[in-house]
């Protein structure tokens, strides 16, 4: 039993919710995630960065909904049913992603993670925490506290 | 005069070291460029030798500055004329000492190079094949690849020859880390990543980076496998990357003798040298590799 306890403590596991973006798996951290949405009228906010899409109303709260594809540098696509806002908690600030689709929690030890080479000289490329390969596919983890820079976050939390 | 002219540049080739390392490394330089872009044309590389036009961007070295301008060529023959045989004859007598000095013997070269000769060989004369053939008097061939393979050995190295934006390449079977078929497999692309990079395949076993060769290779010409497809992957050695590539050809057997090495100062790394043969050029896996593992530490292009 102490072994087991044991065994766990070296490799944890791990909970990751995966959406879709342009036909590809994401994953985040599932105790980040507060909820998920289905799409709603965004109303955007003039001066806004770009990779701001707008402000949604959720109970009473106004939420900031960032633009994924954009975060990405992936195109712009149209929204359909499947199109999906996840309500995310990071750097002390709740904020929406706008996603594909939503697909499911998996569970990942943390062996199972692997490290990607990174040959990109663009910001995106910090995002990616990891990738790992689960139900014949790879599934891409994304870091949300780097999917904004330190003035970004700071400049998301005055709008 | 044409006996003078050829029996000029042979001089200069030979007594006048620091002086052709310059000019043979520039023309080395130009043909070797010319003959990527030639290979990457439309018509399909092929064994026969057939003629390609001289690029106006291509300066024949200084020697045949000096001849009468009469005589530039206007068409390359990939195979070494009568003239440039004889001179490649001559510089396979080198002898490459320990302390890597070249040892020449002038006295044959020049009488080589008086020898008459007839006005069609003077046409077939290009200055290109001069400084394929000067070429190896200044690089010992071991010096001119990374690679521990046996080149010089009777049986030669095994090669396998791929397709890449109409490129021949060749990649030694001993670093050839595996063939993978690109249909059904997916290659996951990365955000963020250089232009260069597919995406990443991974298996049970293992994780490979894809590489759009033709855009690592070949940028100027901006062709990318991300538009045009592959159907292999290529993995280097044992590494974690994998060039795409349109289609596989076959296995040669190569020898020293047939490829014309490249200098290590050279703006493509990964080039080990050309065959002119196969019309293909070989890579040179272990500066490839080290390229893209400096990508990766520090993402550049």
């Amino acid at each position: 039993m102490s072994a087991i306890a044991a065994k766990s403590a070296e490799d944890p596991v791990l909970q990751w919710v995966t959406f879709r973006l342009e036909n590809e798996s994401y994953g985040i951290n599932v105790m980040q995630v507060q909820e998920v949405l289905r799409y709603t009228e965004i109303a955007p906010v003039p001066g806004a960065p770009p990779y701001v899409l707008g402000i949604i109303n959720l109970r009473g709260n106004v939420v900031t909904v960032i633009d994924t594809r954009q975060r990405f540098g992936l195109p712009t696509a149209d929204t359909t049913d499947q199109t999906r806002i996840v309500i995310i908690e990071a750097e002390n600030q709740v904020v929406g992603i706008l996603v594909d689709a939503v697909a499911e929690v998996v569970y990942l030890r943390q062996s199972e993670i692997e490290t990607t080479p990174n040959v990109g000289n663009e910001e995106s490329a910090k995002f990616i925490q990891g990738v790992c390969h689960k139900n014949e596919e790879l599934l891409i983890l994304v870091d949300l506290e780097k999917l904004m820079t330190d003035e970004e976050w700071t400049e998301l939390h005055g709008l | 005069m044409p006996d003078s002219r050829r029996s000029e540049v042979s001089e200069e080739s030979v007594v006048s070291p620091p002086r052709e390392a310059n000019q043979v490394d520039g023309v080395l330089q130009n043909y070797l460029d010319q003959l990527l872009v030639v290979a990457t044309e439309a018509t399909p590389a092929s064994s026969d030798t057939p003629p390609v036009n001289v690029p106006e961007a291509i300066e024949p070295p200084e020697p045949v500055a000096e001849a009468s301008p009469t005589t530039v060529v206007t068409t390359v023959n990939l195979d070494p004329g009568p003239v440039t045989r004889t001179l490649i004859e001559e510089t396979e007598s080198l002898k490459v000492t320990d302390s890597l000095t070249v040892e020449t013997s002038t006295g044959t070269a020049l009488d080589t190079a008086t020898d008459p000769v007839g006005v069609d060989e003077i046409q077939e004369w290009d200055p290109y094949d001069l400084a394929q053939a000067t070429q190896s008097t200044q690089e010992a061939p071991g010096l001119a690849t990374k690679q521990d393979l046996h080149w010089e050995s009777a049986q030669g190295v095994e090669c396998l020859l791929f397709r890449v934006a109409g490129l021949k390449l060749a990649i030694p079977l001993s670093q050839l880390g595996g063939v993978h078929p690109a249909a059904g497999m997916k290659v996951t692309p990365l955000f963020g990543q250089s232009d260069w990079s597919l995406g990443v395949w991974q298996s049970d076993g293992e994780k490979l980076t894809v590489v759009d060769s033709a855009k690592l290779i070949m940028p100027e010409r901006g062709v990318s496998l991300r538009d045009t497809g592959y159907e292999y992957l290529i993995q280097l050695d044992r590494t974690p990357w994998a060039l795409a590539c349109e289609g596989i050809n076959d296995t040669v057997t190569l020898g020293n003798e047939s490829i014309k090495w490249r200098s290590d100062a050279t703006k493509r790394p990964w080039l080990a040298g050309t065959v002119i043969s196969e019309m293909c050029a070989l890579l040179d896996v272990p500066s490839l590799v080290e390229l893209l593992d400096s990508y990766q530490r520090s993402p550049a292009p």
